[in-house]
């Protein structure tokens, strides 16, 4: 088990260490801050003294090299868009606002999935399979950020019941985790309703049945307890989903976390940001996969012997 | 990532059900055919897009100012613009028409290209496994944990939204899927007898890879794709909204919900319709997505 | 062993992780903490962000709408006719007789925000070297720099440049280019200091900044004796257009700097607008790419528009009058005959307004004439125009006024493409010098002659504004170095002719700042549109009751 657990932390490390290459070049790639950053008539003498001030005026590997250096001491450098914060300050500002949308669009999803997805398996085939069905697609078929507008219009204008936008209490989250959970609901409740069938079809559900435990306790307690875990196992996924979400939520909801950060930072070149926004999501979605990757091979000990075995059945 | 893919699990398992009731029967009728999605396709995406030339009754990108913000006839308006107008005067459904087939090419050619490399990848690491496998599947986890909507956002301000870097977008959040998806089949699938036939008889690598593996994942492979026409048209849509769409004034369904959102009270129909064009098309999509994987490949599990 | 085997073993650890996931969320929800602010004292104004959330001022562009409420620069505009006034900072202020020492004089008993003492000229020297230091961004930074300032005595400060300094007193009004910091706080606290809470001298004193949204509070005794209707003043950035109108109709906003073609919707809803008094963006659309004096190897002659002809035929072709209808329908745009030409600047000419319509105004029929004249397309390598899209702060009718003039050239028989770039896309292509398209660009808030020529018409300028020739050049190289004002006057004006009768660019608008406020909070807000946001004098908001 140990071996298998540093092998896994020194594979996460080199994908780390590969995605700052990657960021770090695709980030230069993009543009230079001096564009966006200064004003529009700068003179090409006032651009160089803000390159020289913000060190990009080293060699390509210098830099490079620098940022590794001072990552490993935990500093990813200084905002250039939002004097006097360092980047990786800006993030762990917004970072707790764009975790907190997060889950709570998956708890929304989640709750308006399973119960679909177990009701849907075990009426399956009839009408409210395909109703629930119905449900889930529809969060999948319309562009989360139309229908983020469309919420704010009927809920917060028409209706007046949940402010428009902007990070506050428990009523500001409820329209933008709907824009971004309902997307995931027609994902889990598959996953929900096709283990919940297998789950079902279980020894010692059919157990749990001879002994006379109540129908609605089979199902709602013995089956659903094993199929809830079905978002678990895709946490990682859904992380990755959140992060790209809420991007586009966060930009309609005016929501102060690191979707809208990451929009910011690449408008305006701001290159420690945008890099320590993709190392941290990086970082989240590593460990979040790890700690999956670690569970399975504490139920399953042929994982922990030979990583390439570990799927031939 | 190491998620170990699903085992083969008998179909049967997925339960049988009771003597069928008329509206069931009717119902699984309806199931076991989706001619509705199969009609909404046609009628919404492929006919457009293959005929909008002949069909549009009005330029897409040619409008006349003073017809702008025209509503849909029975909302006030006239048959010479059904769905109304948007902005700069241009017919709607003639947009929509056209938008048919930037969307319908968008999706084909992301898939192709993402599909392809992630094919070959997979396959190649399934087969191979060993250092083979380990690169592949570091660059799958690398691939993951980079936000293709931020890679999007780099490759839009570096060069400008163009139809190319949606196709790079689009093809880098698939690739990976493809692979992890074929790689897991692929595993299983070379431990088959006639795999190790195929070896025992001498034949090459690649004449086993081409000729007696891919054969069996391509039932994954276009349940996959269908699945996937409806998340790209969805990602276009977004990609629009943050400014990162097909250029104007090319007409594209996503960058049309985006242009006419801020209108959606006074001017409804601006956004509306392409957005029900899209609702429609990835809804019918996914259904038969759905079918296809009843039918093709139900151990499948795609989130 | 299958998957779902698997997972039901997983549930005993996972559920662990589960609950602790859910109660983490839950936990981290500040329940209750929105009392949501319905009170009468608070008004609340959603803006497009500024150039970065910040508290310093010099280390990022467009700030006014989030420092302006509590920094002041050394001048005060008259909030009706935009005209310095002694009401600010400075009382009165002199320069010599070639304009390279300007002295100002200083109110006496200012008072800086919390307790940190009274306003002198150490405080002005201070904030100066803030403002030209390594790290400042600010517009204008190159004509502030190269002074050297010294405190005469507490109330009198003296600029002394190498060089004239003719329009010195726009680096210090409204512009923001240099606002006043206290040095006290700075000795004391450092930069951190003001991270937290600057001191300013304002009307309204900071009270926090949080991410997306900064609170004020009214300062009650401010020198000028002026106390503002509203106790606190909240301003929040939202970049969504439809969820700024949102905010305004569910009453969560009081004011909102709505993009013009939403205003409608906003007066049909009950809101009211308010305008400034005099305009406060120039916008026009560039023939980028021009880079000819004749040493210049960037010039592309094959350019279509290189051709003057050309130039004209692109400028009638398009119909400015639909184009303000259909891009401003809540009014306050009109035409102008030249960019950078302003009421009342140096260089005025009222003749080029009178020769507008006939030598610019739409004519397809001129048109024509002018592209069998030129021998457009056959004559041409790429006879295609294109035209950019690119995101720009304060115009946020850009695509659609682009996607307007693409038809408008479809139809009077040109060849031509839309360009989406990013905005620093296309400063960077300005910048390398190879921008050859049609750019959309904006003076604003309309800059003095010499300083607007100074950007837009020489090299190296800013990049945005590509038509350079000797003549112009020379002629603007002697404006610069000429003070006085009769043959200033003079030369600005045969520049503006020149430029005019080049068809150098496309001149469109004068735009004047619109805001949508809620008549039953807001009353009313004078401001006269000097400022980079287009608003400004935040204590001048009239609260309705």
């Amino acid at each position: 088990m140990q071996r298998y657990l540093v092998y896994r932390v020194v594979q996460s490390l080199v994908t780390l260490l590969a995605i700052s290459v990657i960021i770090f070049g695709l980030s230069r790639l993009s543009g230079n801050p001096v564009d966006a950053l200064l004003p529009d008539n700068a003179t090409p003498q006032e651009a160089a003294v803000v390159m020289h001030e913000w060190g990009l005026d080293r060699p390509l590997h210098v830099q490079y090299l620098a940022f590794i250096r001072n990552a490993l001491r935990g500093n990813l450098g200084d905002s250039l868009k939002w004097p006097g914060e360092t980047a990786l300050g800006m993030v762990w500002q917004r970072l707790p606002a764009t975790l907190q949308l997060g889950g709570f669009a998956i708890i929304i999803s989640t709750l308006i999935a399973i119960p679909i997805g177990v009701l849907a398996a075990v009426n399956k085939g009839r009408l409210f399979d395909s109703f629930g069905k119905m449900v889930a697609l529809l969060g999948q078929a319309v562009p989360p950020f139309w229908l983020g507008i469309v919420l704010i219009w009927t809920f917060s204008v028409h209706w007046n019941v949940f402010p428009t936008s902007g990070r506050g209490g428990f009523e500001h989250m409820v329209l933008p985790a709907i824009a971004m959970g309902w997307y995931q609901v027609a994902a889990l409740m598959r996953l929900t309703r096709s283990s919940t069938l297998e789950v079902l079809d279980n020894e010692y559900i059919k157990l749990a049945r001879l002994k006379g435990v109540p129908e609605w306790r089979v199902i709602w307690v013995h089956a659903l307890r094993n199929a809830a875990i079905a978002p678990l196992t895709y946490f990682g996924v859904i992380i990755g989903y959140i992060f790209t979400g809420s991007v586009v939520i966060e930009t309609v909801f005016a929501w102060p976390g690191t979707g809208l950060l990451a929009i910011e930072a690449i408008r305006a070149r701001d290159y420690p940001v945008v890099q320590a926004v993709v190392l941290t999501f990086a970082v989240v979605f590593i460990i979040a996969n790890l700690i999956v990757d670690i569970l399975y091979a504490f139920v399953d000990p042929r994982i922990r012997y030979n990583d390439n075995e570990q799927s031939t059945p | 990532m190491n998620n170990p893919p699903p085992e083969d699990t008998p179909a049967e398992s997925l339960g049988v059900p009771a003597p069928p009731h008329l509206l069931r029967r009717i119902w699984l009728n309806l199931r076991s055919y989706p001619l509705l999605s199969v009609f909404v396709l046609l009628v919404l995406l492929v006919i457009p897009a293959l005929t909008a030339d002949w069909l549009a009754p009005h330029d897409p990108t040619q409008g006349v100012i003073m017809d702008r913000r025209l509503p849909p006839v029975f909302f006030g308006g006239t048959w010479e613009y059904p769905l109304g107008t948007d902005r700069l005067g241009r017919d709607i459904l003639s947009r929509i028409m056209y938008g048919a087939r930037v969307s319908l090419s968008i999706s084909l050619v992301g898939i192709f290209v993402g599909g392809l490399l992630g094919v070959t990848l997979g396959l190649l690491a399934g087969y191979f496994r060993g250092w083979i496998d380990t690169i592949i599947m570091r660059l799958v986890e690398i691939s993951l944990a980079l936000p293709a909507i931020l890679l999007a956002l780099v490759l839009a301000a570096a060069s400008g939204p163009s139809f190319q870097t949606i196709i790079i977008v689009v093809a880098f959040v698939l690739w990976a899927l493809y692979a992890r998806q074929v790689r897991g089949e692929v595993l299983s699938i070379r431990e088959r007898d006639y795999v190790a036939r195929a070896r025992v008889a001498g034949a090459s690598h690649f004449r086993i890879m081409v000729r007696h593996i891919l054969p069996n994942v391509a039932n994954t492979i276009i349940v996959l794709a269908t699945l996937q026409v409806g998340s790209v048209i969805i990602l276009e849509a977004a990609l629009s909204f943050l400014g990162l769409g097909i250029p104007r004034p090319t007409p594209a369904w996503g960058m049309m919900v985006a242009d006419g959102r801020q209108l959606i009270v006074s001017a409804w129909w601006i956004s509306f319709f392409p957005g029900l064009a899209i609702t429609l098309t990835v809804f019918s999509l996914n259904l038969l997505g759905d079918w296809l994987r009843d039918r093709l490949d139900p151990k499948l599990e795609i989130v | 062993m299958t998957m779902k085997n698997i997972s039901s073993r997983l549930w005993r650890p996972c559920r662990y992780v589960a609950f602790a996931a859910i109660a983490l969320t839950l936990a981290i929800i500040p329940w209750g903490a929105t009392a949501l602010a319905q009170n009468n004292d608070r008004v609340v104004a959603v803006v497009t962000p500024p150039g970065a959330e910040t508290n310093r001022s010099w280390a990022a562009t467009s700030l006014w709408q989030s420092l302006g409420q509590s920094l002041e620069g050394l001048l005060e505009h008259d909030p009706i006719t935009g005209e310095y006034n002694g009401d600010g900072l400075a009382t009165s202020w002199e320069h010599n007789d070639d304009f390279t020492v300007w002295t100002f004089h200083l109110r006496k008993g200012v008072q800086f925000h919390f307790g940190y003492g009274e306003f002198t000229a150490d405080d002005v020297v201070h904030s100066y070297n803030l403002s030209v230091s390594d790290a400042s961004v600010i517009p204008g930074v190159d004509q502030l720099r190269g002074a050297e300032v010294e405190a005469l005595d507490t109330y009198t400060v003296r600029f002394s440049y190498a060089k004239p300094r003719t329009n010195l007193l726009y680096l210090h009004g409204g512009h923001s280019i240099m606002l006043i910091y206290s040095k006290k706080q700075f000795d004391e606290e450092g930069l951190e200091g003001y991270d937290r809470r600057f001191a300013g001298t304002g009307h309204y004193q900071f009270v926090s900044r949080e991410p997306g949204r900064v609170l004020y509070e009214r300062v009650d005794d401010h020198y000028s004796g002026m106390v503002p209707d509203f106790k606190e003043l909240e301003v929040r950035f939202v970049t969504e257009p439809a969820t700024k109108l949102a905010m305004l109709l569910a009453g969560e906003a009081h004011i909102a700097d709505l993009s013009r073609e939403l205003m409608p919707d906003a007066l049909s809803a009950g809101m009211k607008t308010v305008q400034s008094t005099l305009p406060s963006i120039q916008t026009d659309l560039v023939f980028n790419g021009l880079y000819c004096e004749s040493h210049d190897d960037r010039c592309r002659k094959d350019l279509p528009w290189y051709d003057v002809r050309i130039r004209e035929a692109i400028n009638r072709a398009i119909n400015r009058e639909e184009m303000l209808t259909v891009l401003f329908p809540s009014g306050g745009y009109d035409l102008h005959a030249r960019y950078t030409m302003v009421k009342g600047n140096e260089g005025y000419d009222p003749t080029l307004e009178a020769r507008f319509p006939a030598e610019y105004g739409y004519d397809l029929e001129k048109v024509k004439q002018l592209l069998q004249d030129a021998n457009y397309p056959d004559g041409f390598k790429d006879p295609t125009i294109p035209i950019i899209i690119t995101p720009m702060s304060a115009m946020p009718e850009v695509p659609l006024q682009q996607e307007m003039v693409y038809q408008y050239l479809i139809q009077a028989g040109f060849k031509a493409k839309i360009v989406e770039l990013d905005y620093a896309r296309v400063r960077a292509m300005g910048r390398e010098r190879e921008l050859y398209m049609i750019n959309p660009g904006r003076n604003s808030p309309p800059r003095p002659t010499e300083v607007a020529f100074r950007a837009f018409y020489t090299n190296p300028g800013g990049g945005l504004q590509g038509w350079e020739d000797d003549w112009t050049a020379s002629h603007i190289e002697t404006l610069i170095s000429t003070v006085d004002p009769v043959l200033r006057d003079q030369q600005a004006r045969e520049l503006q002719n020149y430029l005019f009768e080049q068809y150098v660019d496309i001149p469109l608008f004068d735009g004047y700042t619109q805001v949508a406020i809620n008549p039953k909070v807001v009353s009313g807000w004078a401001f006269p549109g000097v400022t980079s946001a287009g608003y400004g004098h935040w204590h001048l908001i009239q609260a309705a009751n």
